[in-house]
């Protein structure tokens, strides 16, 4: 925790922002391919455990870095691959309008993986991972 | 029903979607459909029209009409797919004209998914048959160009009324293995290009996120004509922000020799912005009744992803087969 801390008072001072993607205890660690895959549904389950990626609005600048760092595709190649997936019959993922709806489905729900800016965490959310912008 | 009235019923269906989204303003998206309600089922649909432009012969259509339905439940899911064809179609000759329409409702994809396991599904029904790129999403609003590859449509069976399993693996590179299996009629054939009532296929696929490549092999029987056919198909295609490469080859055989030698095409796709893509497709093919190589060049604008206005112009090596395409089509 000290760890964290000293680096978040590094991002802070250095003027970046610090992120993290957050996801129930049950989830056994992902990779970032992994992580992709699924905020793509290309993996919907892992270990049997339904996954629930969730995404914040499309204006979220959280949002914006999060997917420009791991799902390396640009909002226009994302918006026709979804569009193509509706045709599919497959859903983007599960929009919530806050940081605190994100941690609140990933208290309560299984399987949930969702991404928020560093300084609304607290200590009770398992981190897979940081990245800062 | 008269065309009128199920174009009328089209637009009432269209606009309650709207109205739907307009109350549900912060999670629609056109494009995407909309949820009904609370329940895990979603709607949509897609309407497209074209114009075919040739020396001595005029056609305007309202090409595909589709309601679309679908939802998951656990690890159960299904799709609905229903779609006028051809709802109007006026044909301009040299010295006539005609014009004429399809208001029967057909099924165009109909199946539940099972997951039976994390890398493994089932699927039961009607659906897209999974060979190529080209066949997974060949409705005019998800393609780039208004006319499809004969490839697309020669080598084998669009769709597949049976059984279809498939293992994903997804790593860095995925890999993809599926067997489909059909021995039955189709669950509605009007749409398939062979009436077909024996499909068994096999695919394998890799992908590594910019490149991909898919091989396709199958036999599948016709029968009214009583004929046995056996094809394959092998796929490949680059894509990345700027560009897309896709090839598609295939051939098929008949009981006794070649039904077609051969049918490929060559098409690349360049994005000069996000509204504005250029494209060029080449392509050749033989067959038991001609052999034809043609170049096409094309382009489209897309106002929004899901809007498409596109226009092509087709050169053939038989020039009396050379052709002007218009189309508008829109995914809601």
């Amino acid at each position: 925790m000290k760890s964290l801390n000293l680096l978040l008072l590094l991002c802070t001072w250095a003027g970046a922002t610090e992120f993290m993607v957050i996801t129930t205890s049950d989830l056994p660690p992902l990779t970032q391919t992994q992580l992709r895959l699924i905020y793509l549904k290309k993996l919907t389950t892992l270990n049997n455990i339904h996954l629930i990626p969730l995404n914040l609005p499309a204006t979220s600048s959280t949002r914006q870095s999060f997917e420009k760092h791991f799902l390396k595709m640009s909002r226009n190649r994302l918006k026709a691959y979804w569009t193509k997936q509706h045709y599919l019959g497959h859903r983007p993922p599960l929009k919530q309008n806050s940081p605190e709806s994100i941690k609140s489905f990933v208290n309560n729900v299984s399987g949930t993986i969702g991404y928020i800016k560093a300084t609304t965490l607290d200590s009770s959310y398992t981190i897979l991972y940081r990245w800062s912008d | 029903m008269s065309t009128r009235l199920l174009f009328l019923i089209f637009i009432l269906y269209y606009q309650s979607i709207q109205l739907l989204a307009d109350s549900n303003s912060d999670s629609y998206e056109l494009g995407e459909g909309i949820q009904l309600g609370t329940l895990p089922i979603y709607v949509g649909g897609y309407i497209s029209a074209d114009i075919y432009y040739r020396d001595d012969y005029i056609r305007y259509r309202l090409d595909d009409i589709a309601f679309l339905s679908y939802g998951s439940k656990g690890k159960f899911s299904y799709m609905a797919e229903l779609e006028f064809k051809d709802l109007y179609v006026n044909e301009q000759y040299e010295y006539n004209s005609s014009t004429h329409s399809d208001t029967q409702l057909h099924i165009e994809r109909l199946y539940v998914d099972y997951a039976l396991q994390d890398q493994v599904n089932l699927r039961i029904g009607k659906y897209n048959s999974p060979i190529g790129y080209w066949n997974m999403v060949p409705i005019n609003v998800l393609r780039e160009t208004t006319s499809n590859p004969i490839t697309s449509y020669i080598i084998f069976p669009r769709f597949t009324t049976g059984v279809e399993i498939n293992y994903q693996q997804y790593e860095e590179e995925s890999f993809a293995l599926e067997v489909s299996i059909q021995h039955n009629e189709d669950l509605d054939d009007e749409y398939n290009n062979y009436q077909i009532d024996e499909h068994y296929e096999v695919g394998i696929e890799y992908e590594n996120g910019y490149f991909g490549i898919k091989l396709n092999g199958g036999y599948f029987h016709l029968y009214e004509q009583k004929q046995k056919r056996t094809y394959f198909l092998l796929a490949a295609k680059i894509e990345d922000e700027q560009y897309q490469i896709l090839a598609e080859v295939g051939s098929q055989y008949g009981e006794n020799e070649f039904t077609t030698t051969y049918a490929g095409y060559l098409q690349g796709l360049y994005r000069i912005t996000e509204h504005h893509i250029a494209i060029a497709r080449f392509e050749s093919y033989q067959d038991t009744l001609e052999q034809d190589y043609s170049t096409l060049i094309g382009y489209t604008y897309r106002p929004l992803y899901p809007i498409a206005l596109k226009g092509e112009y087709q050169i053939h090596s038989n020039s009396s087969k050379n052709a002007a395409l218009f189309s508008f089509s829109v995914l809601f």
